[in-house]
């Protein structure tokens, strides 16, 4: 099979060879033929962009020397102008440079003398202030002095109230304190004293029993019991 | 002792424990003071035509042939603001270890034993005894110079009741007298611990004779009490006179008559010990002003056996006061504070002295009460209960709630009024007795806070229908206090 | 007879305790004497009582009337009221019955008496008779002249 296949090969070229031949031929002639009608198109487009071209010239020309004309014109105008501008402007500025200086001047002048003036009066005022600062020192001097000596005498005053005061209520108080103590001392005194009695009666009677029994014999003794008995007779105590 | 130059004398020939028996003292009177040579004293209590009986107040040795000597003056105590705040024993002597009585000038001595004042020197209680406490206040009122007995079981919480009474009368210019009779010494201690700490002290006076002191001692705790409530009604100051207990008292005296050798009676007890009792309670009422004008009220204290107030000494007691609250210990178990039995509680004199719409609102909750005390053994039968008898029975439980009351609280008696009331409205049906177990302290803030709740609180009403219409009226404004909306 | 028996005894007999004491001894002698019992033993003092009786006092006590008798004494003298006698110094027999004597002269009656040693009393003695108490002793006196006799100690003093 392959070896047929290889038979074929030169047939199927010469046969493809051929067809291609066929379409190239048919293309080129295609081509030619609208490459005619374009050229005839170019030609007559030229044409008529050279007439413009002309005519565009031509104008620019008429402008432009119609421009310089003007331009022309228009240069001497200025130069006219622009000498008589000069001239006003340099009179106009040595003007104002005079009448500035002349101020400055005036100016300086017055304002030397106002502060001149204005020295004065300052120093005239710090005179002012002086003296018056020194009266008032002196007047509060005086007013402080004066409310100084008024305040020590009302403290004074106050203080000797005060300690009048004081000393007559701690009198009073001490009084009335050294009262009570007087009568505490005096109630513990009494107690005192009467305890104090009470032992030297007790004493006594401890003394006397001692002594009695000794001293006294028992007749005596026994007198005495008569004696009371017989008072309770008297009494009736006993009956 | 010293002997003056006459005075009368005695010999003892017989002694038995603190009775003793002496010859001479000729002129001797009953309740005179004897005196021996070591400082021990006598109280002179029976006359016999060859001897004298005396019962010792102190301890201390008595020996055949001691020789006593008779006192200037009578058993007495002295009296005095400087009481105040202070604990005595009968005699006055202080016991609160606060040294001596500050005494003043104006000392007065008064005499233990005295007749009470005669019918001309009293007048009608018109005043009630206010004690903040919803039941009493509400249900079974004082009046001022009434003498109401408490009866009840051990630990029922009377003494927390008595120390209630005595604190909430604080600031009410009412002197509070407190006679422990035959008391632990630690009890009393407590209890001077608790007055103290309720800044109730400054105005009660303690007399306490201890378990362990004589029983003569014991036996004239009262007498003392009495007295010295006399003084203060007699300086024109209320007085509210606590003796706690008189059984104990009356045990007391039966020891001393059966020493005494006095033919014993019922339960052993001598035949006098109802006029002993007796003589004592007669002493409290509401004086004229010509006799100090100001009442004393007492309230005599019995501890039951078993809640067995029918037998000897309880039923004396409360034959001779004007009614009796009755406390329960299972009422007490119950969670009942204070745990008093309704029904068989009793005041005579009270409810003359109540205002008008609190007597009406008291007698409603009390047909409540009783009727719901029916119902409820129904209820227990049937499963659907007829509306009338539900609500009986919902307001017997809010009104079960709204009587129990915690110790150391002081609710007024205008708000007990406005709470009793509140059963009857439409309260009850937005709220449950829970809501009064849990925000009865809120609810009483706020009804004060009301100023509705006050205009009715002042406003004069006649009947209770329209003190109740009020109310109801009244109720958004309590309600819907901030805090107030939570059922 | 018994007012006269116990009338014999109460002869020289001042004080309740002596009375009471013979009484003792006088039944202790005739019941050792009547029923052959062993005799008590007596000191000088009793002997000297019991022999101081009449024999004739003596016959009349037999075997039954012996314990009623007595009784009935014992019985009288409980009923006795002494009279207390304080005295300073202490007594004997000797002194107790002068006083005994001195006091049925002065009140011409039957007076018992107990006497009772007060060493505070100084001097003199004080009496209690029925209950009541009255001093007239020499302390009783200084206690009534005590400012005299301060203002004169201190009259000494300055």
């Amino acid at each position: 099979m392959p070896d047929l296949f290889y038979n074929f090969i030169p047939l199927i070229f010469g046969v493809l060879s051929l067809i291609i031949l066929i379409l190239y031929l048919k293309e080129y002639n295609l081509r030619k033929r609208s490459q005619n009608l374009s050229d005839q198109l170019l030609e007559q487009t030229q044409q008529k962009g050279y007439q413009i071209l002309h005519q565009a010239v031509k104008q620019a020309q008429d402008i432009l020397s119609t421009a310089e004309l003007e331009g022309i014109k228009i240069v001497a105008g200025s130069k006219i102008s622009a000498g008589k501008l000069d001239q006003q402007y340099e009179k106009k500025i040595t003007q104002s440079i005079q009448t500035s200086q002349d101020a400055l001047s005036q100016e300086t002048q017055s304002a030397r003398q106002t502060l001149q003036a204005q020295e004065a009066e300052f120093s005239k005022f710090l005179d002012d202030l002086k003296k018056r600062a020194s009266q008032m020192d002196s007047q509060t001097q005086q007013t402080a002095q004066q409310r100084i000596n008024q305040l020590f005498e009302q403290f004074e005053g106050r203080l000797s109230n005060f300690l009048v005061k004081t000393e007559s209520q701690t009198t009073q108080s001490i009084e009335l304190e050294l009262k009570s103590a007087r009568q505490l001392i005096d109630t513990y005194k009494n107690q005192q004293l009467a305890l104090i009695d009470e032992n030297i009666i007790a004493m006594m009677e401890q003394t006397l029993s001692i002594v009695l029994a000794k001293k006294l014999s028992l007749k005596d003794q026994l007198d005495l019991v008569y004696e009371a008995l017989e008072k309770a007779k008297v009494e009736k105590f006993i009956t | 002792m010293k002997l003056t130059d006459q005075s009368e004398i005695g010999y003892v020939y017989q002694s038995q424990d603190f009775l003793i028996r002496l010859n001479g003292l000729p002129t001797v009177q009953i309740n005179d003071l004897v005196e021996n040579e070591s400082g021990g004293i006598g109280w002179v209590n029976t006359l016999m035509e060859d001897y004298v009986e005396v019962l010792m107040l102190n301890e201390g040795q008595i020996i055949p042939g001691q020789l006593f000597k008779k006192l200037p003056y009578k058993l007495g105590v002295s009296a005095g603001k400087f009481l105040l705040g202070r604990a005595i024993n009968p005699l006055g002597v202080p016991i609160d270890g606060r040294g001596l009585l500050t005494k003043t000038k104006d000392v007065t001595v008064v005499n233990l034993e005295q007749t009470a004042p005669g019918i001309e020197s009293r007048q009608f209680i018109t005043k009630q005894f206010e004690t903040g406490i919803t039941i009493i206040d509400s249900l079974l009122p004082l009046g001022k110079g009434q003498r109401e007995l408490v009866l009840g079981d051990a630990h029922s919480g009377k003494t927390s009741f008595l120390v209630d009474l005595i604190v909430n009368q604080r600031g009410k210019n009412t002197v509070c007298i407190y006679a422990s009779i035959g008391k632990p010494i630690a009890s009393v201690r407590d209890l001077i611990d608790v007055l103290k700490a309720n800044q109730a002290l400054s105005y009660t006076v303690v007399i306490a004779a201890s378990s362990t002191e004589p029983a003569p001692l014991i036996f004239l705790t009262p007498k003392t009490a009495l007295a010295l409530a006399e003084y203060f009604q007699k300086q024109g100051l209320d007085v509210l006179v606590i003796l706690d207990d008189l059984g104990i008292h009356a045990k007391v005296h039966r020891e001393i008559s059966l020493l005494g050798g006095r033919a014993p009676g019922r339960e052993s007890y001598p035949g006098d010990i109802f006029y002993q009792h007796a003589r004592l309670m007669e002493r409290a009422g509401n004086f004229r002003s010509e006799f100090g004008g100001a009442s004393i009220t007492a309230i005599p204290v019995m501890e039951l056996n078993l809640t067995d107030f029918a037998s000897f000494i309880p039923t004396n007691l409360m034959a001779m006061t004007d009614g009796h609250l009755l406390f329960r210990s299972n009422l007490y178990n119950l969670g009942q504070r204070p745990a008093i039995d309704l029904s068989q509680s009793v005041t005579r004199v009270g409810r003359q002295t109540q205002d008008r719409i609190s007597n009406l609102i008291s007698l409603r909750i009390r047909q409540i009460l009783s009727q719901a005390e029916e119902l409820q053994t129904i209820s227990r039968f049937s499963a659907e209960l007829p509306p009338q008898t539900q609500l009986v029975l919902k307001q017997k439980k809010m009104i079960d709630e709204i009587l129990k009351q915690a110790s150391l609280t002081f609710i007024p008696k205008h708000i007990q009024s406005i709470l009793l009331g509140l059963v009857f409205t439409s309260f009850i049906k937005e709220k449950d007795e829970e809501y009064f177990t849990k925000e009865k302290s809120s609810l009483i803030k706020m009804i004060s806070n009301s100023p509705q709740m006050q205009g009715i609180v002042q406003a004069q009403m006649t009947s209770d229908n329209q003190f109740i219409q009020h109310l109801e009226q009244a109720i958004p404004s309590i309600i819907n206090q901030p805090g107030g909306n939570n059922p | 007879m018994n007012d006269q028996i116990f009338k014999i005894i109460l002869t020289n007999t001042y004080t309740l305790a002596q009375l009471k004491k013979r009484v003792r001894v006088l039944k202790d002698y005739l019941i050792s004497q009547l029923f052959n019992e062993s005799r008590p033993s007596l000191n000088e003092k009793d002997l000297a009582y019991l022999r101081s009786l009449e024999p004739s006092f003596y016959q009349q006590f037999n075997k039954d009337n012996l314990y009623p008798i007595f009784a009935d004494l014992e019985k009288r003298i409980s009923q006795f009221i002494p009279l207390y006698l304080y005295l300073p110094f202490e007594t004997d027999d000797q002194v107790t019955s002068q006083i005994g004597l001195f006091i049925q002269k002065t009140y011409g009656k039957l007076i018992l008496f107990d006497v009772k040693y007060d060493p505070a009393l100084i001097a003199g003695c004080s009496i209690s008779w029925q209950g009541i108490y009255r001093d007239y002793s020499l302390r009783k006196k200084i206690e009534d002249r005590k400012q005299e006799i301060l203002s004169i100690l201190k009259g000494f003093l300055k």
